[in-house]
């Protein structure tokens, strides 16, 4: 298994936009916000907006308040989308599974996390084919977490002025360097092909120096 | 008794509970698996210790031979009156002029009968001799793909389930294939030994006769199923089916086709916990969607005009907000204890009440039929979706509520 090179495929759209070297597509991604933000939902959906038009993408959550009209304001075409109702994190782990093993896309809230869990859903992703996200509200303690994830987020709000902007700081990626990133999510005003476009910006020094400091 | 009823399909695939105490059970062409009527008479005995048994020519003649008639015997004529379902007051009537039992009735003229007793007691004759139709009500019209496999002994191991299942699931999808049909809804019934009949329900968001998939997801739901003392016959029956037409493989390389997880998905969660959302034409924003089934096609999308949060919460919270009058965003407002002061906000968005559509109701937030939505990013960045409801110059003073998250 060490002997696939983790590569991001040119036609998933992520090309030019991700870090190079992130292996994106094929692999989970665990996406942190603090509490009563929903920064990662975001994120996740611009990012699968981005990956393919066809691609079922399932949601699953213990607690669904996901608003489809959101979904359409960032891109993400509902009727991709399908919507699932789990009694708890184990059964929306389970589901997630059986959703990346068949190939769709996948993203599902959850509190705790096996790392038997995390394995179980990095190995059916690669088995699938298939990208998932895994959305979590907890502070970013990197000490007891699994690596079998490709990337581990934490999207944090940031100060837009009316854009919609978010602070993704990379914790941890396969292969790549950790960083922090700033998210801007801005419709374009011509008509293009996608209504939205991502771009991720290393921040500036001063910036950098904040973090650190 | 519908339990009763259900078990008793081990015998025949049509019968009927009859309240309060008895089933009727159609045995035409089933007799013959159990040896004959008297091995059938002898396995029901066997199985329900104390039964009343009878077994007629016609429903009616059945029923009054259960319960007035002697062992063995299929003649009616010595029953009483009352063994063919008359009411009380025919029957006393009956009994005035002499006739007692269902010979002596036959003996009676016909046009006189019905003239001096009403159609009633003739009926009732000609239902038992098989000269008037009787609809009786079976539980369940024969599903045309139904397999059913009879043990020899009874099977309790869920290894033997688990192989008899899949011989089952294996046999009709080959029926199905030979038709050119998926099943969209099947089901597996485990008949006990002590008259219980437990089942398995599946549902497939796309017809599907693929019998790994099938035998898969009853495996995974036969761990629910109590055997009891042992399972005697065990049957698979697809209860809808639509057209499949064959696919040819190897030719072009294939779609992805997603109704292998899809299904797995649905029955694993059930229907009312897996759905697509499809737009809806209303303003109010918590309406602006509906639940439909995985089941039909998706309904395309358009991408909204004014800005929509990602998480929207399914009852505005109420928040105490400091606003400037009349119309502008609140400076701050206070949600669950914390303060939050605002640096940017987008808006006002009015939306008005569809007052034609839904009634009108006092614990909804807009009494006065206006909410103005406002985006507002608070000093750390956080977006939230805010309205207020009512005006400033209205009947009662503006609330203000929290409504989603953009981020």
């Amino acid at each position: 298994m060490f002997l696939q090179p983790h590569t991001t495929p040119a036609e998933s759209g992520w090309a030019g936009i991700l870090p190079a070297g992130l292996a994106f597509t094929q692999a989970v991604h665990e996406c942190r916000a603090p509490e009563h933000t929903a920064g990662h939902a975001a994120f996740a959906a611009v990012l699968l907006a981005k990956l393919g038009e066809t691609t079922p993408v399932l949601w699953v959550s213990a607690n669904p308040c996901l608003y489809p009209p959101g979904l359409a304001w960032l891109g993400l075409n509902p009727a991709r989308c399908l919507f699932a109702h789990a009694k708890n994190d184990a059964e929306s782990l389970g589901t997630l599974e059986v959703a990346l093993r068949g190939g769709m896309a996948g993203v599902a809230e959850c509190g705790e996390l096996s790392r038997l869990a995390a394995r179980r859903l990095a190995l059916a992703a690669r088995q699938g084919g298939s990208t998932g996200f895994l959305l979590r509200y907890a502070p970013a303690t990197t000490s007891s977490d699994s690596t079998a994830f490709a990337t581990r987020w934490m999207i944090s709000p940031l100060q837009g002025r009316g854009e919609m902007r978010l602070q993704a700081e990379l914790l941890y990626a396969k292969g790549g360097q950790p960083g922090v990133f700033v998210l801007d999510i801005h419709r374009e005003a011509q008509n293009g092909a996608a209504p939205f476009s991502l771009t991720l910006v290393p921040p500036g020094p001063a910036e950098q120096q904040r973090r650190t400091g | 008794m519908a339990a009763l009823a259900l078990w008793c399909q081990l015998y025949s695939p049509l019968t009927a509970p009859d309240p309060p105490d008895g089933v009727l059970i159609d045995i035409t062409g089933c007799a013959h698996l159990f040896s004959g009527e008297a091995g059938m008479r002898a396995h029901m005995q066997n199985r329900l210790p104390g039964v009343q048994l009878a077994i007629a020519n016609t429903a009616l003649a059945a029923w009054g031979l259960a319960r007035y008639g002697a062992t063995e015997s299929e003649d009616i004529s010595p029953l009483p009156l009352a063994a063919l379902r008359l009411p009380e007051r025919a029957i006393s009537r009956l009994r005035l002029v002499g006739v007692k039992q269902i010979g002596a009735l036959m003996r009676l003229p016909r046009a006189e009968l019905t003239a001096g007793y009403g159609k009633e007691p003739a009926l009732q004759l000609d239902r038992a001799l098989g000269r008037a139709p009787e609809i009786l009500p079976f539980i369940t019209a024969p599903p045309a793909w139904r397999l059913v496999e009879d043990y020899a002994e009874p099977i309790w191991a869920p290894q033997q389930l688990q192989a008899a299942l899949e011989r089952l699931a294996v046999q009709l999808c080959k029926d199905l294939a030979e038709a050119s049909r998926g099943a969209t809804a099947l089901q597996a019934r485990f008949y006990r030994v002590d008259a219980q009949c437990p089942e398995i329900n599946l549902g497939f968001a796309e017809p599907c006769r693929d019998e790994f998939q099938i035998s898969k997801l009853l495996r995974e739901k036969l761990q629910d199923i109590d055997p009891g003392f042992g399972i005697e016959a065990t049957s698979l029956q697809a209860l809808e089916t639509e057209p499949l037409a064959p696919t040819q493989t190897g030719f072009t390389p294939a779609a992805p086709n997603f109704s292998g997880p899809m299904n797995t998905l649905l029955n694993r969660l059930g229907p009312q916990r897996l759905w697509r959302a499809t737009p809806y034409a209303s303003f109010i924003p918590e309406f602006a969607w509906r639940r439909q089934s995985v089941k039909l096609p998706a309904v395309p999308w358009q991408a909204p005009r004014f800005p929509r949060p990602i998480k929207l919460l399914a009852k505005p919270d109420a928040i105490t907000a400091i606003a400037p009058v009349p119309d502008d965003p609140p400076v701050q407002f206070v949600w669950r204890g914390q303060a939050h002061r605002i640096v940017h906000a987008t808006g006002p968005e009015r939306i008005a009440r569809d007052w034609w559509c839904h009634e009108h109701d006092d614990t909804r937030p807009e009494r006065e039929k206006i909410r103005d939505y406002y985006a507002v990013e608070d000093s750390h960045g956080v977006r939230f979706w805010l309205f207020r409801a009512g005006l400033h110059d209205g009947e009662v003073a503006p609330r203000w509520y929290l409504h989603g998250f953009f981020g």
